[in-house]
């Protein structure tokens, strides 16, 4: 063991390009950043290799941005997180890569610029092509979520889809869905809202309100914890079949009950029905 | 997962002989060179597998005599294992292995260096990613510094990314520090 503790380090770089791309694609999502901090050469190693293998979500509901880089279709919650305390190791680094003083003086200002930063860094890295997750509060700033809605028209033009995670909804989502220039086509949103939202709630459900945008949503609509109740879904339902929403040919509604009261694992009991308007 | 295989001396009618690099001849089940793809389609090219044709020598220019011992090593242990089955690419990589592999691969790194090229070169998939997720498994939880420690690599980075203190260059942690390895083996004698 002396012998072997003792041998010469492992030249990694000195291996021919295809194996040593296939050691780099053997390597778990945070050595792949840590890697690429290694050197110049080792991150542009990281970029030309095979790393789309992984699905990103970015939180932006703190100061400072959680990144989750999962396999594609295997997200839990307990899998790769870069927190916080990550990022602020990792705040160095992104000094060197934004000039400082064109910083705002205000802390928020300054963190969110350095979150983004960190976001480009690591799109840039994994040659991201989609977004599996946004996890935003609508309780931010004004500020905030226009900088965070800018950022993202950015990176339209190679995210084919998009999924929202909207906690406690207010003003902020209206402002963030106002100023997204995506097409709604790809949109999918999941909101987590709470019950005395109910108004905001039907206003997200009024289809002719997004038309009006020249936009419809074609994807998901996800609600959680909702007081959406079954008089607003017959309103709707009824609306639809009398006229209302003339471009929506189908309409498919599942109800789910979790017991969350007798057992941590829920069980969800469902139910849907399946509705398909015929021209008269 | 282990296999116990029966022990089986190859005869000329189900052997190829292989010749290293330094003039070394090693005789092969044909069995055993189904797990490498190179070999597996040398011998289909020169139909070698038929009993009427006459088998030459294989010349291995990259592979060294300790380097074909070591392979056959692996080859006589998985040679009754399942052919081996690329995963797909979203696949989460397992740095578990099992206590014959630990024990294979408990070599200096020069010969794991060598032994990855050798495992390149004659296309044996299941050495090949192993020894990928040995290396990888290196360097998990480490931090960039730590990386480059282990993997001997010089930074071109100014400043450390935690400290942000300047980086001093250290001859000895230059990529260079292995050229006691050879890359390319001397040809075999003549």
């Amino acid at each position: 063991m002396d012998e072997i503790s003792n041998s010469p380090l492992f030249p990694l770089l000195k291996l021919p390009y295809v194996v040593l791309k296939n050691v780099i694609s053997k390597f778990k999502q945070r050595e792949i950043l840590e890697f690429s901090f290694v050197s110049k050469n080792c991150n542009s190693i990281s970029k030309s290799s095979n790393l789309f293998r992984f699905e990103i979500r970015i939180s932006f509901t703190k100061d400072l941005p959680v990144v989750s880089l999962t396999p594609s279709g295997k997200f839990r919650v307990s899998n790769c997180h870069i927190g916080e305390d990550y990022f602020e190791k990792r705040e160095i680094y992104m000094k060197e890569i934004v000039d400082m003083n064109k910083l705002s003086d205000d802390v928020d200002e300054k963190n969110l610029q350095l979150s983004l930063t960190w976001a480009d860094y690591i799109f840039d890295l994994y040659h991201l092509n989609k977004i599996a997750g946004i996890y935003l509060s609508s309780n931010s700033s004004p500020n905030k979520t226009k900088t965070i809605v800018e950022w993202l028209n950015r990176l339209i033009s190679y995210s084919m889809n998009f999924l929202f995670y909207v906690s406690e909804t207010n003003d902020g989502l209206e402002l963030f869905l106002n100023r997204l220039k995506v097409n709604m086509r790809t949109l999918s949103l999941q909101l987590t809202v709470v019950k005395d939202l109910k108004p905001f709630i039907r206003r997200i459900l009024d289809l002719d309100r997004f038309e009006a945008y020249g936009k419809s949503f074609t994807q998901y609509r996800y609600m959680r914890y909702t007081s959406f109740t079954e008089m607003d879904f017959n309103r709707s339902i009824k609306g639809w079949l009398n006229g209302n929403h003339s471009r929506i040919e189908s309409l498919c509604a599942i109800y789910i009950k979790s017991d969350y009261s007798t057992s941590p694992v829920s069980f969800p009991k469902s139910d849907g029905i399946f509705c398909h308007r015929t021209s008269k | 997962m282990s296999c116990e295989e029966p022990t089986t001396s190859p005869t000329p009618e189900n052997n190829i002989t292989v010749v290293s690099s330094d003039g070394k001849e090693f005789l092969l089940d044909l069995k055993l060179t189904e797990q490498s793809e190179t070999l597996a389609r040398l011998i289909s090219n020169f139909e070698y597998d038929r009993t009427d044709v006459k088998k030459d020598p294989v010349p291995l220019g990259n592979i060294t005599s300790a380097q074909m011992q070591k392979i056959i090593e692996w080859l006589q242990h998985h040679r009754y294992y399942p052919k081996w089955e690329q995963n797909d690419i979203h696949y989460s990589t397992s740095f578990t292995f099992e206590t014959w592999v630990e024990e294979y691969l408990n070599i200096p790194n020069n010969e794991m260096f060598e032994l990855l090229n050798a495992a390149n070169y004659l296309n044996i998939p299941r050495l090949f990613s192993t020894i990928c997720r040995i290396m990888a498994s290196r360097i998990t939880g480490k931090s960039a510094e730590q990386i480059r420690t282990v993997l001997n690599i010089k930074t071109d980075v100014k400043n450390d990314v935690y400290t942000g203190i300047p980086i001093q260059e250290d001859s000895s942690s230059s990529e260079d520090g292995m050229s006691e390895i050879s890359l390319s083996p001397s040809p075999p004698p003549i």
